[in-house]
């Protein structure tokens, strides 16, 4: 009787594990075409724990109020810059998204574009995501272990403001502060964060102010560290300004040029690639565990071109189609 | 596994294990610790062994709210070591506690167990069967000394859930008994008439420099001094006595000896320095816990006692140390770091640490420990000396195995060290999965749903180039005119790509393009479309009068079809 019960009980909990593994795949698409969703908010309050949301091709966000990720759950976009670089997507309109906030643990964002993002949960994963406004990580409440990967953010606010984020992992990320501002910041950290800094792009003025971090194989171009108010920066193995070497050269940093980039490239992410004269010591974008991907195309399989028919009959509609796989 | 790390510690001088004789206890089975069993712990300790009880830190996998060390039998002279308690409100700063105290529900001392200690633990209950056990720092919920003598219980904060159930119940009739230091109460209000004391048939026990709280005290022949009794009475005053104490409410007994002879043995032998005094007037009342009893600046009870300190728990020498951190090594009162490892740098561990003495904390060392196996490797570590610090640990990934346990601990400019901190890493060697392109999945004009279309399936690779014809004659096909195709692809990793569309005609079958050619010049072109016209909104049938769609009217759905293929030869 007890061999029974040991079987039956690990052939319920296999039963468990498998519902508790499937998820199930919804559509968002706001151009009036058949789709499960038309706008975020009402996808994210329909789904649940485990779910995947696909948001397509699109001219018009998908939100326009702050939208709050509060479930389990993993969205997918089309990339960004779309048309910027080869054999990305057929339609070249991206999801857009507005303001959003993370306030679940286990989310997973990939291939979006975001106005302004918040994380106020732990086990967050950002990627491949292209922010036009401000990144925020805890600024509602103390979260850990939050990754941002292969993210393009450029606006007119620090790239990353982590407020109160233990052990963020940030890596592969083309971070720029377009404010004019003097003193504008690229990353703002507070002192009561820490985290891993990564294969980093840092471009343009003014500076990163950074506490508790792991520094390394990042570049830095006209751009700097805040060395009045940064506490505990370990830096290693960074392409990186004068202003910055004057801090750190000790430390296996060596000393930027712009000839290491692709700054004439007409992509408008592929420019900030590291040229093959200067690959060898692994900084820059396409190093590490997760290598920049150009325009953020998520993990998941794409149709990069495609040319249907105008008519069809009994005998099929044909389609020209190329498709890639991704990962 | 400590007795073969030890000789490897040793050769290095890293001295993280002070002595082999201390074994560590963890419910995490990843922890590293050498015991995940607190009994077991025990049965396998010999005299003078030192058992650390260790906390779960809230971001392992582990769910430490419903986690405890069980019940406990202790028969041997050993010594356990909890974590503190009351941690949320011990004043560290503002760091959010992310440690959880594991609790002991039960431990009995037994024969055998002479000279044991319990230190800086929480136990819901305690029963002591023997003589000479030390109760040190600890957060207890019921008391309960049934036999043996000598039982010495200092910096305790004792504290009744029950009304019905005293906090400390003294059975023993053997004396010696010392508490100091120390809270006795009942968590309740004073109405609920709760007893936390009851000590009817013992003699002799000491209760000096203790706060007691809630409830009364059925104090029998026993001796309290330099204490405050806050809102509680006496009762079952035998052959007790009262010195130096300050009451908040009238405690029945009178207080002061009529006879003006204090400890004389009378019915009401009490000194005469026992007051009687208001609580605000005692108490700062900033904080909650145990920190709820420090005294104000103008506290009655300063200097009041008959050794020269403080009336109550917190005194200037030997005090009640909030939250039983009474140890003075340093503490760690947080810890985050990544369950898995995606990075090459193998762990970003975040860690704050307090240092109860007030010492700089000056080193933080860390070891590897991979079965057995001692790996050093380069290290990131950052953080500013002081008292409380907040740092960062990083290291790299190259020298390590795939997964082991990170023992961490900090020392102050003293040398003390905090106890370690266990830390399991795995690699994340999970392969990314080459994304083989698996099937085509359409539909026409509605969505049934993701994985609920139709599928035609093509060759696996990462790549696919070509032409599909998208079969119409199906379930759900499309209807003569104007349809949507949805196409979308999925791979052999369950992705499912976005969803591509397109409009198009879906002609009749027989159709033939040459009838909307109606001038038979071999081009479709704007006089075919003039002649089109003539025949439009006609209820005619046949191709070759414009009825593309053959539904014996030329509309609008005929006028698409014409559009189709305008500008085209036939």
């Amino acid at each position: 009787m007890y061999r029974f019960l040991q079987v039956a009980l690990l052939g319920l909990f296999v039963i468990g594990c498998s519902l508790s593994a499937f998820s199930i795949k919804y559509r968002v698409n706001n151009t009036g075409v058949s789709a499960d969703f038309t706008d975020l908010a009402t996808a994210v309050a329909s789904v649940v724990d485990g779910d995947i949301l696909i948001v397509e091709h699109s001219n018009t966000p998908y939100n326009v109020a702050e939208v709050i990720i509060n479930k389990k759950i993993t969205i997918y976009g089309t990339g960004y810059y779309l048309p910027d670089n080869d054999e990305t997507h057929a339609d070249t309109r991206t999801s857009i998204l507005g303001p959003i906030n993370v306030t679940s643990v286990d989310v997973l964002l990939s291939g979006l574009t975001i106005s302004d993002c918040r994380i106020n949960a732990d086990d967050v994963i950002l990627e491949r995501a292209l922010i036009n406004g401000s990144l925020e990580v805890g600024d509602a409440a103390p979260v850990s272990d939050v990754t941002v990967r292969q993210c393009f953010i450029e606006g007119d606010i620090a790239t990353l403001i982590s407020i109160d984020c233990s052990t963020i992992v940030f890596t592969n990320n083309f971070c720029h502060n377009e404010s004019s501002t003097l003193g504008a910041k690229v990353v703002e950290m507070t002192v009561s964060s820490s985290g891993l800094i990564l294969n980093n792009v840092f471009f343009g003025d003014d500076d990163l102010e950074l506490h508790n971090v792991t520094l390394k194989n990042n570049i830095f171009e006209q751009v700097t560290v805040d060395v009045i108010n940064s506490t505990s920066i370990t830096a290693s193995n960074n392409y990186a300004e004068l202003a910055f070497l004057v801090n750190y050269q000790a430390s296996n940093n060596i000393a930027y040029t712009d000839t290491m980039l692709d700054l004439l490239s007409f992509s408008r992410d592929a420019k900030y690639k590291t040229l093959p004269d200067y690959t060898s010591a692994g900084e820059g974008l396409e190093f590490g565990s997760f290598p920049y991907v150009l325009s953020g195309i998520p993990p998941i399989p794409a149709i990069w071109f495609y040319d249907g028919e105008p008519a069809g009959d009994d005998g099929g509609i044909d389609v020209i189609i190329k498709v890639k796989g991704r990962k | 596994m400590m007795k073969k790390l030890f000789p490897f510690l040793c050769f290095l001088g890293l001295a993280l294990y002070s002595e082999a004789a201390d074994l560590l206890v963890n419910l995490n089975p990843t922890s590293g610790a050498d015991f995940n069993n607190a009994q077991s712990a025990i049965d396998a300790a010999n005299t003078g062994d030192i058992i650390y009880l260790q906390a779960l830190p809230m971001s392992t996998l582990f769910n430490p709210a419903d986690a405890n060390y069980g019940n406990l039998v202790v028969n041997k002279q050993i010594t356990i070591v909890g974590h503190g308690y009351f941690l949320e409100t011990a004043g560290l700063g503002n760091y959010e506690e992310s440690f959880t105290p594991v609790p002991i529900i039960g431990i009995q001392f037994v024969s055998g167990s002479q000279g044991a200690t319990l230190r800086n633990a929480i136990a819901l209950e305690v029963e002591i069967l023997t003589s000479n056990i030390t109760l040190e720092s600890d957060y207890i919920n019921g008391l309960r000394i049934v036999s043996g003598a000598n039982t010495a219980v200092t910096g305790c904060y004792i504290e009744s859930q029950l009304a019905e159930a005293p906090a400390v119940v003294l059975e023993s009739s053997l004396s010696g008994h010392v508490f100091s230091y120390s809270f006795i109460g009942y968590i309740g209000t004073p109405s609920e008439g709760a007893i936390i004391l009851s000590a009817p048939n013992t003699n002799g026990a000491e209760f000096n420099h203790c706060n007691f709280a809630n409830g009364n005290l059925y104090l029998g022949s026993n001796f309290v001094h330099n204490c405050i009794i806050f809102e509680g009475q006496i009762g079952w005053l035998q052959e007790g006595a009262l010195n130096n104490n300050l009451f908040t409410i009238d405690p029945i007994v009178t207080l002061v000896d009529p006879l003006g002879n204090p400890q004389d043995g009378s019915a009401v032998n009490n000194d005469p320095t026992n007051q009687l005094v208001l609580a605000t007037e005692i108490f700062a009342a900033n904080g909650e816990g145990d920190l709820q009893w420090e005294l104000q600046v103008t506290s009655p009870a300063l200097n009041a006692g008959d050794d020269g300190q403080n009336i109550g728990m917190y005194t200037s020498i030997n005090s009640y140390r909030p939250s039983g951190l009474n140890e003075d090594v340093p503490i760690f009162i947080e810890l985050n770091y990544l369950d898995l490892i995606t990075t090459e740098i193998v762990l970003p561990i975040d860690f704050v640490v307090f240092s109860p003495s007030g010492n700089e904390i000056s080193l933080i060392q860390w070891t590897v420990i991979p079965d057995d196996l001692f790996v050093g490797v380069q290290d990131y570590t950052t953080f500013i000396p002081s008292d409380l610090v907040h740092g960062f640990l990083s290291i790299d990934v190259d020298a390590l195995p795939n997964a082991g346990v990170i023992a961490i601990n900090a020392i102050d400019n003293a040398g003390l060290e905090s106890g370690f901190q266990f830390i399991p890493f795995q690699k994340d060697n999970t392969p990314i999965l080459t994304p083989n392109l698996q099937s085509f999945e359409f539909f026409y004009n509605t969505d049934p749903g993701i994985g609920n279309g139709n599928f035609i399936d093509i060759e696996q690779s990462t790549n696919f180039e070509g032409a599909i014809t998208f079969p119409t004659l199906i379930t759900g096909g499309p209807t003569v005119g104007q349809n949507t195709l949805f196409v979308r692809v999925t791979d052999a990793n369950s992705g499912v790509g976005t969803t591509y569309y397109h409009e198009f005609q879906f002609l009749a079958n027989g159709f033939n393009p040459d009838c909307c050619d109606i001038d038979g010049d071999g081009f479709i072109g704007s006089s075919d479309f003039l002649n089109f016209l003539q025949f439009f909104s006609q209820q005619i049938s046949g191709c070759e009068n414009g009825d593309f769609n053959l539904d014996g009217i030329v509309d609008t759905g005929d006028l698409l079809i014409f559009l189709t293929f305008y500008g085209t030869s036939v």
